[in-house]
């Protein structure tokens, strides 16, 4: 069965729900999250974080959006990722989505992605806000949006990945790093 | 000249004093607290108590947004190292099994609610705000003993030089691993303020800088294992 626009919804609030707590109770594993492809190094320290789920035939990448949880989550964020927003190729969290883009790729060969549409809009995204609190407010990953790059079945002769020097408008007002990927 | 000098003065006090408000305002209302606790693990060997201890570290903070409802959970330090006489070592990661047991994957973020479920401060955030209760979690004091369904995972190297050699122990089921001679006695969590405990590095010197990478890399399959699932990090996570 193919992904629907709620299913991406999902994925994306399962993602930052869950976070690096996949047992949580409250989220049934609907969507196949694959934990095996590690993030890459030095992820956390940039305040990068995604997830990838294997789901109506395809491997989507959740990646988390801004950790407003505690002060060094969200300034890791707003340095390393919003700042991809306004233009910056050196934000950190740029560099990493692209690494675990290509781990996951180099992990699935099967799956040869060429396009990274970006199925998000605000609306979407708010989906997935303020969510913790309906889990009573315990120990957890917290965060109000996440982005979703959705990876295609492409023409296998696909190009390689290229980075645009200046990212959308609209893409800059969701302050994602992850949103300036394209092919 | 004088007129700009008192001009210039005005507006750096109003620019302190506007800081320090501001500043203030933040920290009340998105306060946050950091503690320090000793994870003591004990074992028997021939009835020989063991215990391994390790300083962690809590970070706990109220969620920002002035509509959020919840806070922030987030443990550092290094594991600790139980050194089981003539059989090895037991190392009792920051990461932890779900609560009937299973382990199938990345639950860091349970071992970060350690002291919260340990200690059962759920309780203990009764009729507070999310504000006052983060508050208090700095003025914690005392000791509290982990129920079996808290504990951390535990984990054993058949070779500590080959990282994909871990093995998982579970405390009730230690004689399988360590033979008749050994027991799981328990363990607890004690409030402190000593310092964070270091050097895991000199027990394994293949631990990597960063806290992301597995003990063993492998494509997604239906059937990955162990080691797959143990990560870097919860060996080591110290705070940035």
């Amino acid at each position: 069965m193919t992904n629907t626009t709620l299913d991406y919804s999902l994925m994306a609030f399962d993602s930052y729900n869950r976070g690096d707590r996949p047992d949580n109770e409250n989220l049934p594993d609907v969507y196949n999250r694959i934990t095996e492809i590690d993030l890459p190094n030095g992820s956390q320290a940039v305040g990068f974080d995604a997830s990838v789920y294997g789901a109506g035939g395809e491997i989507v990448i959740a990646y988390r959006g801004t950790d407003t949880g505690n002060g060094d989550q969200l300034s890791a964020d707003v340095w390393n990722g919003w700042l991809a927003g306004s233009g910056s190729v050196g934000a950190q969290q740029l560099e990493m989505a692209i690494r675990f883009y290509q781990a996951v790729k180099t992990d699935d060969p099967d799956s040869n992605a060429a396009t990274l549409p970006i199925p998000s809009s605000p609306g979407r995204l708010r989906l997935s806000r303020s969510p913790l609190s309906k889990f009573g407010g315990e120990p957890g990953p917290v965060g109000p949006k996440k982005l979703i790059l959705k990876l295609l079945n492409p023409p296998t002769d696909a190009p390689p990945l290229r980075i645009p020097l200046i990212p959308s408008v609209s893409l800059a007002r969701h302050g994602q790093c992850a949103a300036s990927l394209s092919l | 000249m004088k007129k700009l000098a008192i001009l210039l003065v005005i507006t750096c006090a109003t620019a302190a004093v506007g800081w320090v408000g501001i500043r203030t305002a933040w920290e009340h209302y998105f306060p946050r607290s950091v503690i320090h606790y000793r994870l003591d693990v004990t074992f028997e060997v021939d009835g020989i108590p063991v215990t391994g201890s390790s300083v962690q570290e809590l970070v706990v903070s109220r969620v920002r947004g002035l509509s959020a409802k919840s806070a922030s959970w987030r443990a550092f330090g290094e594991a600790v190292v139980v050194d089981l006489p003539g059989l090895g070592a037991v190392f009792v990661l920051l990461t932890s099994p779900t609560v009937d047991g299973v382990y199938t994957g990345s639950t860091k973020g349970r071992f970060d609610g350690l002291i919260y479920d340990a200690c059962n401060l759920k309780e203990k955030r009764a009729g507070k705000s999310w504000s006052s209760f983060v508050r208090m979690i700095g003025e914690l004091s005392g000791a509290c003993n982990v129920p079996s369904e808290e504990l951390p995972l535990m984990v054993h190297f058949k070779d500590i030089a080959d990282p994909g050699s871990v093995r998982r122990v579970i405390p009730d089921q230690v004689q399988e691993r360590f033979g008749p001679s050994v027991e799981f006695v328990g363990a607890t969590v004690t409030i402190t303020d000593e310092p964070l405990t270091l050097g895991i590095e000199s027990r394994l010197p293949w631990l990597s800088d960063y806290p992301e990478p597995s003990l063993v890399s492998g494509p997604p399959s239906d059937n990955p294992s162990f080691p797959q699932f143990i990560h870097h990090g919860y060996f080591r996570n110290l705070r940035q």
